[in-house]
């Protein structure tokens, strides 16, 4: 059958409108899949464990601090937020510390050189760790910087704060009042 | 209907590069967060963000097609809304100038919720056709440079929510309409109502559903994105219905230094033919694909500078019809909040 232009050109179109539906059903259900693998981390959850080397090269575990209240903050050097709350987390870390409570500061995606220059310019003395390919950031469901999670005595998930909110103070009052660390959290 | 396609690949230029504009960087930094994959122009935005965003297209048709192939003549229809009928082989088109500045908003309503509104404030075409072509009397017809037909164009809003994000993943919906606010009644240099499909508004509501997704490759570094648009037209009050379209989009972007994103995309569109009264009208409706290179230049924390080309690859009409040589498009983006 020899088809007129008129029928070819609406074929073609036709047939293109055909592939872009196709197209598309099918990177929808592609999406799906991939995204059934996303993390979900609520109150109460367990912490979950990870090994990041810190700027010595130390290879430091979770489980390592079990037993102490711990603060994780995912950070990096380019987030201004995260530069304006690091002062407060240290202020408070150096109140607490004695008494038994930890920070662990994991910095995403940055240069070791740059991580190491930055803690010193600001004068960061608790473990800062390093988390280069964001596995620790996806198991922990990071999606905007800065993160802090609190984590219980017992490893589980007691509070997260995002927004670059934290300061010395709201630090101290958590941990006087145990209700973030030992607790159900806000 | 060189008017109709100048509008449809008009159209698709504008969508495609509006598609395809990231106003932001990678992640995007409030004054107390940086949310790592959003920030763009598809993406959401924190509450109270502000984003504001102002551009300009240009867009130059005078490449002759025929299907897919290239021809010496373009002859299309006029739309007698007088007397309701298509008059067919009435203009020799010979070239069309388009021009768009268009000014964007985003504002972030909630963790999950914003409202964007593009609003195209001049949309100018600068025309070169002849006239009256009566192919049985052998008259060529006679040759108009007409300014074309500028003026404002029409509102679309779109509601976006984010339907998923984690550390590498965003997917964002999108639901918006696009309002009849743009002239669609105004005159040719005989007095008559003008081609719908070259005056800057259409006169009808259309709505849009979307669809954007992320992929973070290397968070704040390379991303990787698909995003489609589907839109819905209605008739205008002159019985004029443009043609539904899809488009599809996918693209890298590139982090070079800290000042600098580099992108690439792939962008698809497919029209319908136009109708009117019902019949389909000829020389409308169309396939194309191009290639958008762009650069985007950070010069502060809150405000940068793009620029895309954008290349066909593909482009299949029907009939006969003027299409885009390239596309070429600046702009400036600032957050306000």
């Amino acid at each position: 059958m020899e088809w007129s232009s008129e029928y070819h050109i609406r074929f073609y179109n036709d047939k293109a409108r055909r592939i872009a539906s196709g197209v598309l059903g099918l990177s929808v259900v592609l999406l799906l899949a991939a995204m059934s693998g996303i993390p979900r981390l609520n109150q109460g959850d367990r912490a979950p464990d990870f090994s990041l080397e810190d700027l010595a090269g130390h290879s430091i575990r979770l489980v390592d601090y079990h037993g102490k209240p711990v603060l994780l903050h995912f950070w990096a050097t380019w987030c201004k937020p995260c530069v304006k709350e690091l002062p407060e987390i240290e202020a408070g870390y150096r109140a607490l510390h004695d008494q038994g409570f930890t920070v662990l500061a994991i910095n995403v995606g940055d240069d070791k050189a740059d991580v190491r220059e930055f803690t010193n310019r600001l004068g960061l003395t608790f473990p800062v760790l390093l988390d280069p390919e964001w596995h620790t950031a996806e198991r922990y469901n990071v999606t905007g910087l800065p993160v802090s999670i609190f984590v219980s005595r017992q490893g589980t998930v007691q509070d997260k704060v995002t927004g670059g909110t934290l300061t010395e103070e709201k630090i101290r009052q958590r941990f006087r009042n145990g209700t973030a660390i030992e607790h159900d959290g806000v | 209907m060189a008017r109709t396609r100048h509008y449809h690949v008009s159209c698709l230029l504008i969508a495609g590069i509006l598609i395809l504009n990231p106003d932001n960087t990678l992640a995007s930094c409030g004054s107390a967060n940086c949310f790592l994959v959003t920030g763009t122009q598809e993406g959401v935005f924190e509450p109270g963000q502000v984003v504001v965003d102002l551009s300009y297209r240009y867009i130059p048709q005078d490449r002759k097609k025929r299907g897919s192939s290239g021809t010496n003549e373009v002859l299309v229809p006029k739309i007698d809304f007088e007397n309701g009928k298509i008059i067919p082989d009435h203009h020799r088109e010979l070239r069309t100038i388009n021009m768009l500045s268009q000014f964007n908003v985003n504002i972030g309503l909630s963790p999950k919720y914003t409202v964007a509104l593009a609003v195209p404030f001049s949309n100018e075409r600068l025309h070169e056709h002849y006239d009256d072509v009566d192919l049985a009397v052998g008259d060529n017809g006679e040759f108009n440079n007409d300014a074309g037909t500028s003026g404002f164009g029409d509102i679309v809003v779109t509601g976006k929510r984010m339907m998923l994000a984690s550390t590498r993943h965003l997917l964002v919906g999108g639901l918006g309409l696009k309002l009849p606010t743009g002239e669609y009644q105004l005159k040719d240099s005989e007095g008559a109502l003008n081609e719908p499909t070259i005056m800057p508004g259409t006169g009808s509501y259309d709505f849009i559903v979307s669809g954007h997704y992320v992929y973070q490759i290397d968070p704040h570094k390379i991303s990787a994105y698909v995003s489609t648009q589907l839109r819905f037209n209605t008739e205008n009050k002159y019985d004029y219905k443009f043609g539904d379209s899809i488009v599809l989009n996918t693209g890298l972007s590139y982090r070079a230094t800290d000042k600098i994103n580099i992108s690439g995309q792939i962008n698809a569109r497919v029209a319908d033919r136009d109708e009117y009264k019902g019949d389909d009208v000829p020389s409308t409706g169309s396939t194309m694909i191009f290639l958008t290179p762009g650069i985007q230049l950070l010069s502060t924390d809150s405000t940068s500078f793009y620029t895309h080309i954008q290349v066909p690859l593909y482009e299949r009409v029907n009939e006969v019809n003027l299409v885009p040589t390239y596309g070429v498009e600046f702009g400036v983006s600032h957050q306000i909040l």
